[in-house]
């Protein structure tokens, strides 16, 4: 009876020990430094835009050619031609709405990125793109292919190693656009101070 | 749960010795303490050594008094490798220990004791590890570090149990309590994670568990 009281007491140790000692396991992201990138497409914003002026102006000429009908004695001859210009007019009004889903969705940066440095991103449309920089070095040079357009930009940045919750991570601060090597019509960081992991970069092209 | 083990373990351990109290009351038997020199060896440090990310080795001596008083004696290895200590890399720490104590034997039989102790521990050791920063875009970063020539001291309070087997010279034991940190090394960049014979680096105290067989002669 004694021999088993002990194994039992020893068991219950053991058993204790065993969860004091079991850890949850952490999954080790974040530990390369990135920055997100937003890439507006200012060609096709310009040219949807245009567009949009162009049907809206479609738009004002048939309003003005209704409002004309409705203004006749005989107006009841002309049911035929409005209900024709009433057809087209809301042919248009859809195409500006979605037109409009088209300027909206660029200047939410959803263009495809075919690659960033030869490689293929995950998800090639979003609205925030990650750029991983240089652990190695306080510079990164990104080449970007969009719509078989090659692009390059240069970032440079100060780089610091950190040890936090037992994974090592590269930091990089002090975030700037080299002007040199940048081929975009526009870049503009959403700090002055960037550190990584927290800047957006807005990029037109 | 771990800050809790110390008071589980007490609270186990009174339990125990409550229901012997009342079984020795009962049976009136003359208590025995035999006096005599004892060796041990911890045999769950000796099961480490099949283990991939530990290797421990301990072994001690004692001299046991009749007025239950039994200073002692151990001297201890280890190496461990713990997967979590850098997530992006690996850890290595190892060295060699002593420990020097004394127990206060409290017999509820004459098979079944328990014991009460104090130990000052001291600790030579080193680490050494290793990180890395892997990239789709770039190449890795790779690092390390190695610090050698370290020292670290700490006591223990020890709540202990021992079973004589057939024949009363062979004893089974176990024994828990708690390690508090006197002096330790500070790593710069990336901290000591852990201190070979005392534990993972994670509070000035931690609860232990060690389980042992002697000889005494």
């Amino acid at each position: 009876m004694k021999t088993i009281g002990h194994f039992m007491l020893f068991s219950i140790l053991f058993i204790l020990t065993a969860i004091s000692c079991s850890e949850d396991e952490m999954q080790a992201d974040g530990i390369e430094p990135f920055i997100q990138v937003t890439l507006i497409d200012t060609d096709s914003l310009i040219f949807f835009n245009e567009l949009k002026t162009d049907v809206n102006a479609v738009i004002d000429t048939i309003d003005g050619r209704i409002a004309q009908i409705d203004t006749l004695e005989n107006r009841n001859d002309f049911e035929e031609e409005k209900d024709s210009l009433n057809l087209v007019k809301d042919n248009l009004q859809d195409s500006i709405t979605t037109l409009n889903s088209f300027v909206s969705n660029i200047n939410n940066g959803l263009t495809i990125l075919s690659t960033i440095n030869n490689v293929v991103p995950t998800v090639t449309s979003k609205q925030f793109h990650t750029f991983p920089l240089n652990s190695n070095d306080t510079i990164s040079r990104f080449i970007t292919i969009i719509h078989g357009q090659l692009d390059t930009i240069d970032i440079r940045y100060d780089l610091e190693l950190q040890f936090i919750e037992n994974q090592l991570r590269a930091t990089a601060s002090n975030l700037n656009v080299e002007d040199q090597y940048n081929t975009f019509d526009t870049v503009q960081l959403s700090c002055t101070q960037c550190i990584s992991n927290d800047a957006i970069l807005t990029v037109h092209f | 749960m771990t800050q809790y083990l110390p008071y589980i373990f007490s609270l186990l351990a009174l339990i125990s010795f409550k229901a012997k109290a009342q079984e020795a009351e009962v049976d009136t038997i003359k208590l025995e303490v035999n006096q005599g020199l004892q060796l041990y060896v911890d045999y769950g440090k000796l099961l480490t050594q099949l283990s991939d990310f530990e290797s421990k080795l301990e072994f001690g001596i004692a001299y046991q008094f009749r007025n239950r008083f039994q200073p002692n004696f151990q001297y201890g290895m280890a190496s461990v490798d713990p997967v979590d200590a850098i997530e992006n890399g690996e850890y290595n720490a190892e060295g060699s220990y002593w420990r020097a104590g004394i127990n206060y034997i409290l017999p509820l039989d004459n098979i079944n004791s328990l014991y009460l102790g104090v130990k000052y521990a001291q600790l030579k050791f080193e680490d050494s590890g290793s990180y890395m920063i892997e990239s789709e875009f770039w190449p890795t970063l790779e690092g390390g570090f190695q610090r050698t020539d370290m020292e670290a001291d700490w006591f223990e309070a020890i709540l202990g149990s021992e079973k004589k087997l057939k024949g009363g010279h062979l004893i089974l034991g176990g024994q828990t309590g708690v390690r508090f940190i006197n002096t330790r090394p500070t790593g710069e960049f990336i901290d000591i994670y852990s201190i070979p014979g005392y534990g993972l680096w994670t509070d000035s105290s931690t609860p232990f568990l060690n389980l042992y067989i002697k000889y005494q002669f």
